[in-house]
């Protein structure tokens, strides 16, 4: 289980923050409810002055002059600002993310010779567990069918991604090195995109189809 | 060797990678409607869920060493951590097409640690399948300019 980032949702209210309007454009808000005020950056003074405000800019989401969304723009007065162990915070949790899913790689591997599948597969839930008051920390705003609909597709999710957990351990277990076996089912995205095109009707860029063709390479050359 | 002419560990690395995969598709269809945080607490409540269903139905070996018990539980937690440490970083700013291409370098320190400590062996095809894997993971990573700026 990899969660993919869905890079249309930067935040937790971020996802509301551009909407197109019924002629195709896109309409950028900045400010609205206070939780969305603070979700944007905008300081706690202002809040508490009373001055967040909304602002509507409507244009073409393809020109350069379209209005990056604060906090997602890199180079945001927010992420200039922001600094982890002296790199920029996105960067710091980026390189943090690529050590922590590749040393769950390699302690996958250790432990697979001695611990089946399935047995692995619970005692990885427990080490969920401690993340869950980091996430309940979190409150979004989604309600209704559109809460009942996502809480539905994260568990679906879960199951998928739980049954996939039991194959990558099982193929660690019966030889598979963790060398191949971790950069072949990191091209899950292949499957991804597939399912984007033919069942979203999501259009693809043509760097994505590239990645399809040499993704194929790859998991031909990795069986070999 | 199988029917379909892979190596059986490959099998159940391909059957893992479709499931991934199309779990893509669940999470964003998840993540389009709730916040990331809401939909990773229902992915941990799904996973208890299959444990659960693996506690009933499979018989469990609970008879392992306590290193083994803590690097498997520690997998956990470092997964789902690193999941969390992504969401930050798109949080804090960084951008969608950089940050997803960054993170889909994680498989450098799995094979780094699996070739230095383990002494795994690695044929010349197989290092070429490892560059190829990382670099399409990099492409598959790049939206269309318009999906990705106009969400």
């Amino acid at each position: 289980m990899r969660p993919l980032v869905n890079p249309e949702q930067r935040g937790s209210d971020l996802s509301q923050v551009r909407h197109a309007d019924r002629f195709g454009r896109s309409i950028a808000l900045e400010g609205g409810p206070l939780r969305k005020c603070c979700s944007l950056g905008l300081q706690r003074e202002q809040l508490e002055a009373g001055l967040c405000h909304l602002k509507i800019a409507i244009g073409d989401p393809m020109s350069e002059n379209f209005p990056e969304s604060p906090a997602s723009a890199s180079g945001s007065p927010r992420s200039r600002a922001s600094k982890l162990l002296g790199l920029p915070a996105w960067l710091t949790h980026s390189l943090l993310t690529v050590l922590l899913w590749g040393a769950w790689g390699a302690v996958s591997k250790v432990a697979s010779g001695k611990v089946d599948a399935n047995t692995n597969q619970i005692f990885f839930t427990l080490g969920l567990l401690p993340l869950v008051p980091f996430v309940l920390r979190a409150r979004g705003t989604a309600t209704g069918s559109r809460l009942r609909a996502g809480v539905a597709w994260a568990f679906l999710t879960g199951i998928l991604g739980g049954v996939g957990n039991i194959a990558f351990f099982h193929s660690l277990a019966i030889g598979g090195n963790a060398s191949i076996v971790v950069p072949a089912t990191a091209l899950f995205p292949v499957v991804t995109v597939i399912l984007a095109v033919t069942v979203l009707r999501e259009r693809i860029s043509k760097l994505q189809w590239l990645g399809l063709v040499v993704a194929f390479a790859a998991i031909y050359l990795l069986s070999m | 060797m199988n029917a379909f002419g892979l190596p059986p560990w490959m099998l159940f690395a391909v059957v893992a990678l479709l499931l991934w995969g199309a779990s893509g598709v669940t999470q964003k269809l998840s993540t389009n409607r709730i916040t990331s945080e809401q939909s990773l607490v229902w992915f941990i409540v799904a996973m208890i869920a299959t444990s659960a269903v693996l506690l009933v139905t499979v018989p469990i070996h609970w008879h392992v060493t306590l290193t083994v018990f803590c690097l498997t539980v520690i997998g956990g937690t470092l997964n789902g951590g690193g999941a969390l440490t992504s969401f930050l970083a798109l949080e804090s700013g960084g951008k969608a097409s950089i940050v997803i291409s960054l993170v889909s370098l994680f498989p450098l320190p799995t094979v780094a640690f699996a070739t230095l400590v383990l002494h795994e062996r690695l044929t010349g095809a197989q290092v070429c399948g490892i560059v190829l894997a990382i670099f399409a993971a990099i492409l598959l990573s790049q939206e269309p300019k318009a999906q990705a700026k106009a969400a």
